[in-house]
């Protein structure tokens, strides 16, 4: 009864989440600066479009709006492995340090005056990205990568960055308008070969996460309990924070830190069907790619001058947030 | 052919420090085995060592079964329904459902013990006295031969902390039941056999007709007396 119950509910917010995000995904490349009739889009796909829509359309909107779903994905399944192995629900993946990591990757890079090749500022941002969870991870480690040690050291990890990056701000004024607005988050430098690399990071992640969402699960026990079922927490987690940091590290490195969709969608998906760790995975993805997208088209369509950016929109989404669970959960 | 859960001779160091020095216990179908001692005395290791999640340094352990350990402090996912809880302990399926038979023993167990119908709750918002009924339930559920349950019955009030030893003492007839109680009376009264752990190590077992109670006093520290009644009961009692 109950059985058959949650399995409708899950599967039904599965598809209204999928459709949401299709829906999105179809919004992303109607609007935009340019007005663009539907049955444009329809001849470009079918390869009769003519220039210049054809170029908006496959090579502007289309790898963007794809970027948003891919990431979504990626960072929805990222901070619900973390928020398991981590065993607190306002885990999410920056928690571990990797945006103040990535930014000093992006702004001592600037900083040592290296060209802005195509790749120079992404590979720098994942480079700061994946020494921040190194660090955490070494400091973590003499205490058995612990919870607490894991939080404490990513919360480390991010000041430490984050004065690091003020201190090169302070000898190099003229960096900080580029720098900054890397920071901010956004998706609109995303092209094909971004894609590329951004999709690598999550396949990865989530074959990572799929693969061990059952024994991922089992961190919501108490973790002798789980010890005693097969898995061994520490290493477990240590892995976890590898592939999360690694993954999310990367996909950063091109578009700057966005905070909270990790937090929201798992959340949000878990008030609906629940926290077993399937289950819960299956309906976090869909729901992060809708947000993400969603949040997207949001910054690609607000009135006035250019764009909003993404990372900036998703924290105004998110604080609140937070702050409704925190205050929730003290009833 | 009836397969017990043997403890010979096991030896367990933890931080550099003797946690068990040369534990023996037997523990097999037919019998409820309950294990006491105070605080300390390596009671919960003993449990983990025979789950594998403490390597014994010497001596050693043959279960039967990969056994179900019920742990006695217990921090969950916040959040977690009972549903899920039952479904992440005994694992299931794609979308984390049940299978049928498995659903079909939760109830059974979760009826006796009176908390069918919870499965939408979160188990941070039972009361302890329900979250504990909840936890037994899932390891009674379960199909392993042997369980290891650390101080199952803690939170309950008297009627339960009975069905449930009783409940306790059905089981033990078709698979391995070791149970570690702070209650000696409840010892006394359902388990076919004691073992006393104290400072590392263990005593043999001992039961109801033959309480070693200087050994008792000892270990805990305090004067114990025995106290046998006119219909066969056993108590023990401090005298001051």
């Amino acid at each position: 009864m109950y059985r058959a119950q949650l399995k409708k509910k899950t599967i039904l917010f599965i598809i209204t989440t999928t459709l949401v995000t299709l829906a999105s995904f179809i919004a992303q490349l109607v609007t935009g600066p340019a007005k663009i009739p539907l049955s444009a889009i329809f001849d470009v796909f079918l390869g009769r479009g003519g220039e210049p829509w054809r170029t908006i359309i496959l090579d502007i909107r289309l790898p963007r709006a794809l970027a948003g779903i891919i990431f979504g994905s990626l960072l929805g399944g990222a901070g619900l492995s973390l928020q398991l192995t981590l065993k607190n629900p306002l885990a999410e993946p920056y928690l571990l340090g990797l945006s103040g990591g990535a930014t000093l990757g992006v702004v001592a890079a600037l900083a040592m005056g290296l060209p802005l090749g195509y790749f120079t500022v992404p590979v720098a941002g994942a480079l700061g990205a994946i020494a921040a969870v190194a660090a955490v991870l070494g400091i973590s480690s003499r205490r058995g990568y612990d919870i607490y040690a894991v939080i404490l050291a990513g919360i480390a990890v991010a000041s430490f960055s984050g004065s690091l990056v003020m201190l090169l701000y302070f000898f190099n004024m003229e960096l900080l308008g580029y720098g900054l607005l890397w920071g901010l988050g956004s998706l609109s430098l995303v092209g094909w070969k971004e894609l590329a690399a951004i999709t690598v990071a999550t396949l990865g992640l989530l074959v990572y996460a799929f693969r061990n969402s059952a024994r991922l699960g089992l961190l919501m026990l108490p973790e002798d309990q789980a010890a005693s079922m097969g898995v061994d927490p520490s290493k477990l987690r240590r892995n976890t924070v590898i592939v999360v940091g690694v993954a999310v590290g990367i996909a950063t490195g091109f578009t700057g830190p966005i905070g909270f969709i990790g937090l929201m969608a798992p959340h949000m998906a878990r008030m609906v069907v629940g926290a077993e760790s399937k289950r819960l995975l299956a309906s976090t993805i869909p729901m992060a790619a809708a947000l993400t997208s969603l949040s997207d088209l949001l910054v690609r369509n607000t009135p006035g001058r250019g764009e909003l950016p993404l990372g900036t929109v998703t924290a105004l989404l998110g604080v609140p947030y937070l702050l409704y669970l925190i205050a929730r959960k003290q009833k | 052919m009836v397969e017990c859960l043997i403890v010979k001779d096991v030896f367990l160091v933890l931080d550099r420090k003797n946690v068990l020095r040369g534990a023996s216990l037997k523990a097999c179908p037919g019998e409820l085995t309950a294990i006491v001692g105070p605080n300390g005395a390596g009671k919960t290791s003993l449990l983990l060592t025979v789950t594998g999640v403490y390597k014994e340094s010497r001596g050693e352990v043959r279960t039967p079964d990969k056994p179900y350990y019920l742990p006695s402090e217990n921090p969950l996912f916040p959040g977690l329904t009972v549903y899920d809880y039952y479904s992440t302990v005994l694992g299931g399926g794609y979308l984390g459902e049940l299978d049928e038979s498995t659903e079909k023993r939760v109830s059974f167990y979760a009826s006796k013990l009176d908390v069918a119908g919870l499965e939408d709750r979160a188990m941070d918002t039972l009361s302890s006295g329900e979250r504990q009924r909840v936890m037994l339930t899932a390891a009674l559920a379960s199909k392993s031969r042997v369980l290891l349950l650390d101080e199952p019955v803690a939170h309950l009030d008297l009627r339960y902390q009975h069905r449930a030893m009783r409940i306790l003492v059905r089981e033990s007839s078709e698979r391995i039941v070791v149970t570690v109680l702070h209650d000696l009376n409840l010892a006394l009264r359902y388990a076919s056999k004691i073992y006393l752990v104290f400072d590392g190590s263990i005593s043999d077992p001992w039961t109801r007709e033959k309480v070693p109670v200087n050994l008792l006093s000892r270990a805990y520290g305090i004067e114990l007396n025995v106290a046998h009644l006119s219909d066969g009961s056993v108590f023990v009692y401090p005298t001051v």
